[in-house]
């Protein structure tokens, strides 16, 4: 059995076995942190999908100086955004259905499961309005638990830009919560709590 | 960060993802994913891509208009493959059967292929003087135009061909579902369900021209249909391979369609340079060709050791490389060049051969300037081997 490192080098020299191995290791993950930049207005088959084609093609380069792990959330940081700024550069033909109405046909929850799914996608919309730099250091340490200093490997930034981005990215969250009604009572309870100004 | 707010980013943490992750279609990744990756396998094995350059499109083409160019071997050779047996031990489907159809030979990864020749996922095809055809049988049947160049970057369900370089025409049996075929263009795809088109190149535009049926065109995603424009025949469209949908035009006026009229040159033919005349002492009075702008034609700066009119005497391909090696070295040598500048090139000149040891055709790989070119195509042209086959010579030079 190979460990990572031994599946990482025989991957990079081309053993397409070894990089099947770490493909259905880490493709949940990719898949979860790629939703999470993303949100849902994208194919998430064809972003992980370049993700890996784009790790094994940069497989050989990868030195291991950062953890396979966080190399490749570096990988899925840049597809994502390269699909964000396409989609920006692109009409829209088609009205996608609301997602609500998507997982009403899916999804037959139960009520705290359907009030936990508003509030996400209430959440993932605020997401959304952030600046890329923002969002990307904030998904990667407030969800993915990624440490500052791994991120400003994966972001190409010193520590200190990361952790104020971090700072503004919370604070724009704060400000921007009670947009969202489903997570107004979060917005009320921020007011209430000392030494916050509700801004 | 506040209690509230904290509870909110820790149900995220948990939640935010997990079930679309858990959702995703795993099988349609992994036969697109490891289909890409085998493809990419496949193109580092055969010889090197090249991205072609303005100048050293006009050069290799002057050797091909020439009838010189184009082969493979040594390493790089690569045996048939046995029709029933894919590369890698990849299981090929009959449905996934492409061909070379008809008359025509196009060099696939630098062989010769003709009639009857499976076309597999990561080849690439080159046509010469003579378009050639491919087909899919009962669903596809496309013609590639003379000195076109097309890579084969999927074949399962919806058969896709980058285009490099050129043009290709296509009648497409429609089909219920999917598309049925598709041309990139770096990041740009034309998708088709049914329907009779032509898809040029032009650098940096490309032109459609869709004669019957309707296609998509939008930038080519890595999985599923294209997401983008649907253009209704008769059309003529053009766009910025780079930015498809910012700079598609579209013309529905007939009048507008650039067919162009079947020609002996575009018309599938029975041959390809290997059966044209040889080459006789004075090449410039070859017949032209589309290529005349990048032809080898005569220098006064001709190698002298094989400039001597008709095919040489027999040689082995062993006393053979270091002369033609040697002759492409000079000819990079006389070139104008500042005297205090380090040249250095290392280029493979590439050759296949007729069954009388004649030169078929030749390329370099990667290209050398023009005039190198006509200047050592003329002693290629004449140059005259014991056998058949391929050959390729690496010619390594520096000042």
């Amino acid at each position: 059995m190979l460990d990572e490192a031994e599946l990482i080098a025989a991957a990079a020299s081309g053993d397409s076995r070894a990089f099947r191995r770490l493909y259905e290791e880490h493709r949940d993950r990719v898949a979860r942190l790629a939703y999470r930049l993303l949100g849902g207005h994208f194919d998430l088959e064809d972003v992980v999908q370049e993700v890996f084609v784009q790790a094994y093609r940069s497989l050989p380069e990868f030195r291991g100086q950062s953890k396979f792990g966080t190399w490749l959330h570096r990988v899925t940081v840049n597809v994502a955004l390269m699909h964000r700024r396409a989609a920006r550069s692109r009409p829209v033909f088609t009205e996608a259905a609301p997602d609500d109405r998507v997982a009403a046909i899916h999804d037959p929850l139960p009520d705290e499961d359907v009030e936990r799914r508003d509030r996400l996608r209430a959440f993932a919309r605020l997401l959304d309005r952030l600046a890329d730099k923002k969002r990307v250091v904030f998904i990667l340490h407030d969800l993915e638990g990624v440490a500052p200093a791994d991120i400003a490997r994966i972001v190409g930034a010193p520590v200190l830009t990361v952790r104020t981005r971090l700072f503004y990215a919370r604070r724009e969250i704060e400000a921007m919560l009670g947009d969202e009604p489903s997570l107004a009572g979060i917005r009320v309870a921020l007011s209430k709590a000392p030494g916050v100004g509700g801004a | 960060m506040h209690e509230p707010l904290d509870k909110l980013v820790q149900e995220a943490r948990e939640h935010l993802g997990t079930r679309e992750a858990s959702r995703v279609d795993w099988p349609a990744v992994d036969k697109g994913l490891f289909e890409r990756i085998e493809g990419e396998r496949r193109s580092r094995r055969s010889p090197a891509p090249v991205r072609w350059k303005p100048v050293a499109v006009a050069g290799a083409l002057a050797l091909t208009a020439a009838g010189v160019a184009l082969g493979v071997l040594g390493s790089r050779r690569r045996d048939p493959v046995p029709i029933a047996q894919g590369p890698s031990g990849i299981l090929e489907s009959p449905e996934d059967l492409v061909s070379i159809d008809g008359d025509g030979r196009a060099l696939v990864d630098g062989i010769t292929r003709s009639s009857g020749a499976r076309i597999r996922v990561g080849d690439l095809i080159e046509t010469q003087l003579a378009a050639v055809t491919l087909q899919r049988p009962g669903k596809v049947r496309l013609t590639l135009d003379p000195e076109s160049r097309v890579r084969v970057t999927r074949i399962h369900e919806t058969l896709v061909l980058s285009l490099e370089r050129g043009a290709v025409e296509a009648r497409v049996t429609p089909v219920a579902h999917g598309e049925a075929f598709a041309v990139d263009v770096e990041g740009s795809r034309v998708a088709v369900h049914g329907t009779y088109l032509r898809v040029q190149r032009d650098d940096p535009r490309v032109i459609v021209d869709l004669k019957e049926g309707v296609i998509a065109i939008g930038e080519a995603p890595r999985v599923g249909p294209v997401l983008g424009a649907v253009v209704v025949a008769p059309a003529h469209a053009e766009f910025m391979a780079e930015d498809v949908l910012g700079t598609l035009g579209v013309s529905h006026e007939a009048s507008t369609l650039r067919w162009p009229a079947p020609s002996a040159a575009r018309a599938p033919a029975p041959s390809l340079p290997a059966d044209e005349p040889r080459p006789s002492a004075a090449p410039a009075s070859r017949a032209p060709t589309a290529a005349s702008s990048g032809e080898a034609r005569p220098t006064s700066h001709a190698p002298t050791a094989a400039s001597s009119a008709g095919p040489g005497p027999a040689t082995t391909a062993a006393a053979a490389e270091p002369d033609l090696a040697s002759v492409v070295r000079r000819c990079i040598a006389e070139r104008p060049h500042a005297e205090n500048l380090t040249i250095v090139v290392k280029t493979t000149l590439y050759l296949t051969l007729g069954g009388d040891g004649s030169v078929q055709s030749a390329r370099f790989d990667p290209p050398v300037a023009p005039d190198v070119n006509a200047c050592a195509a003329q002693s290629i042209y004449r140059a005259r081997f014991e056998h058949g086959g391929t050959l390729a010579i690496a010619v390594d030079f520096e000042n």
